[in-house]
């Protein structure tokens, strides 16, 4: 085919002056190599943010009291707030939309015995709708009842890691344990949640009815959260901002001058989240625009000097029959093919990077097909319109002054 | 095989126009070697550019085999440059990054339909001017006179009916130049029609037909109608 051999003509030019060849593809390869490094990060964020969504709870939201901002005292006095139950039974009441409310009690790093094995772990005192607000079913055995916070029942159930250690692979079900000073009996197993990626044990926990924790256990009125699971199509920012507006209200909090609750919805988790390789993403896209486009002047400059010089070649071509469109495909390939030698080495270069970022920072990495493809169409793109206006020059020149 | 009719050329706009040719009427028939003579700005370099399809008269017709030229757009131009004629320069004009065989099969990249024994073809061509020990080296390895010959082998490569040199001999040493008319004159032998431009006597006393061109114009036409005889 006529068109592909007049672009092999190209081609074996660039092979020709390797040196030259890699100067003019230097902006191509910084671009690609940065396009890559975007779009590797924005997959990676993507991909730990479908990952935090799923482990929080797709349309969940949370509600702690203070956190950050707690303990700051307001006119002399510690004006730190609790939450009540009751709290949540206004949540439940007066807001729209949910599909569940769930109060829990959490008391960390507790001693807990099964004959010689013990144990620390988190115990959080739940209601029986824990488990389907929480989406955290058993695994085995069975889950919280209402019977069993109505009745201030001493069962439990355990997590994966304390059940691996007070009972090894035996199976807890039935078996006694001690919590604090209180006896539990074990009725089930939670499933399997490992461990966060700030290393968090997730199944490092037992879960106790609210009641028998809050009176027999941990002795106090107030809770350590509340869990709210938004129903489909309801604004899950929305609800948030009324629920805390609620809280404030109930507890005569003025949101201008403190918070004592802080409410936490997928989204804001998602934005927090996002907004550190947005950052990072936007520096990287202002760099791949800027070497693109030195890149690609660099590229238009040094192929009209170098048409400038090769004119005896072009002038000798036509005389052996080549035609305008023949010298300018040549040279139009030629310049498609720098970019594509900036591609590869481009493509290179932002693997490497991308590793680095990986290896060393935080921000989240995950290959992507689709930088290849945007890569490609990228450099093709400069390729062709940078090429152009050196590809019409050298078409253009007049075969007689040429071979002069 | 040619015939040029009332061509003329010029350059730039009415008061400034420079008249490179005016009026030439030439017929070259088949087979035949002429050398073109004149001295510098004559007009002999023009006339072989348009007779070479390489540039346009600015008035006149032209007819090669039959077909009028005059009228034809760039790519049909190029293809009967590719097709009819092979050019050989002054200076070579080899690729330097080519080894020799690539630049011998350099036309055949613009013919209609890539043969797919091209190597073989540029071999023969090689063979014919008596280089094909050469096929893989650098045009920089070569004499000039060897240089002059690849050069032929490549004009050679897509069979023209005519070859179009011009001064072929002007950076040769004496005994490359003989060798380099040998060939020419054998390539006439052969049938093909040979043009050839120089300002040497001694070179242009090879053709049998010498054109003289003075001032844009035909001065003196010797041995034309004299196919056999020489001067």
């Amino acid at each position: 085919m006529r068109l592909w051999r007049l672009g092999r003509e190209g081609l074996t030019a660039l092979l020709s002056n390797k040196a030259r060849t890699f100067l003019m593809a230097l902006g191509t390869v910084v671009g690609i190599g940065a396009l890559t490094v975007i779009l590797f990060i924005s997959a990676g964020t993507e991909r730990e943010v479908a990952k935090k969504a799923e482990r929080f709870g797709a349309r969940a939201i949370l509600i702690v009291p203070g956190h950050g901002k707690m303990s700051r005292t307001v006119g002399g006095t510690s004006a730190q707030v609790k939450l009540k139950p009751a709290d949540a039974k206004a949540i439940e009441n007066r807001i729209e939309g949910l599909a569940g409310v769930t109060a829990a009690s959490s008391k960390y790093s507790q001693s807990v015995k099964a004959g010689t094995a013990q144990s620390k772990t988190n115990v959080d005192a739940v209601e029986a709708d824990w488990h389907d607000v929480w989406d955290w079913p058993v695994a085995s055995g069975r889950p919280i009842t209402q019977e069993d916070v109505d009745q201030l029942a001493r069962v439990c159930i355990l997590g994966t890691t304390p059940k691996q250690e007070l009972f090894g692979d035996a199976d807890p079900v039935g078996e006694k344990i001690l919590i604090g000073k209180v006896w539990f009996k074990v009725k089930g197993v939670l499933a399997s949640r490992g461990i966060t990626g700030s290393g968090h044990d997730r199944d490092r926990r037992v879960i106790i009815p609210l009641s028998t924790g809050m009176r027999r256990l941990f002795n106090q009125q107030h809770i350590s959260n509340i869990r709210v699971k938004v129903i489909e199509g309801y604004d899950l920012d929305g609800t948030a901002d009324t629920i805390e507006a609620l809280l404030n209200e109930r507890h005569h909090i003025d949101p201008s001058v403190e918070h004592f609750f802080t409410v936490f919805s997928t989204n804001s988790l998602v934005k927090k989240f996002k907004g550190v390789s947005e950052g990072v993403s936007r520096l990287l896209i202002a760099l791949c625009g800027l070497s693109f486009l030195v890149g690609g002047l660099v590229l238009m400059n040094i192929m009209l000097l170098s048409v400038a010089e090769r004119q005896a070649e072009i002038g000798l071509r036509r005389a052996l029959g080549a035609g305008r469109r023949d010298i300018f495909i040549q040279f139009l390939a030629e310049g498609i093919g720098i970019n594509g030698v900036g591609l590869v080495l481009g493509w290179f270069l932002g693997f490497v990077a991308a590793w680095f970022i990986a290896e060393f920072t935080k921000i989240p990495v995950a290959p992507s097909g689709i930088s290849l493809l945007v890569g490609g169409a990228f450099s093709v793109g400069v390729g062709l319109i940078f090429g152009v206006q050196p590809a019409r020059r050298a078409a253009n020149l007049d075969p007689v002054e040429a071979l002069r | 095989m040619i015939r040029l009719e009332g061509i003329s050329k010029s350059y730039g706009h009415p008061p400034q126009e420079t008249r490179a040719l005016s009026g030439i009427d030439l017929t070259i028939g088949a087979g035949e070697y002429v050398a073109v003579m004149g001295p510098s700005g004559s007009g002999k370099s023009t006339l072989l550019n348009i007779v070479g399809c390489l540039d346009r008269a600015t008035e006149g017709r032209y007819i090669l085999k039959e077909r009028e030229v005059s009228t034809l757009d760039d790519a049909a131009l190029s293809s009967v440059r590719n097709e009819v004629l092979g050019f050989v320069f002054q200076q070579f004009h080899l690729l330097p990054r080519l080894n020799v065989l690539k630049n011998v099969i350099l036309p055949l990249i613009y013919a209609p339909k890539y043969p797919s024994d091209a190597s073989e073809m540029g071999e023969a061509a090689l063979a014919s001017v008596g280089i094909q020990n050469k096929r893989d080296a650098r045009p920089g390895e070569l004499s000039g006179g060897q240089q002059q010959r690849v050069a032929i082998a490549r004009a050679l490569i897509n069979e023209p009916s005519v070859i179009l040199a011009d001064e072929p001999t002007g950076n040769l040493d004496r005994q490359s130049g003989r060798e380099v008319l040998d060939i020419f004159k054998k390539l006439n032998q052969d049938g093909r029609t040979v043009i050839m431009v120089t300002h040497d006597p001694e070179v242009a006393a090879e053709a049998q037909r010498t054109v003289v061109i003075e001032d844009g114009k035909i001065a003196s036409d010797r041995g034309f109608g004299d196919k056999g005889g020489g001067s």
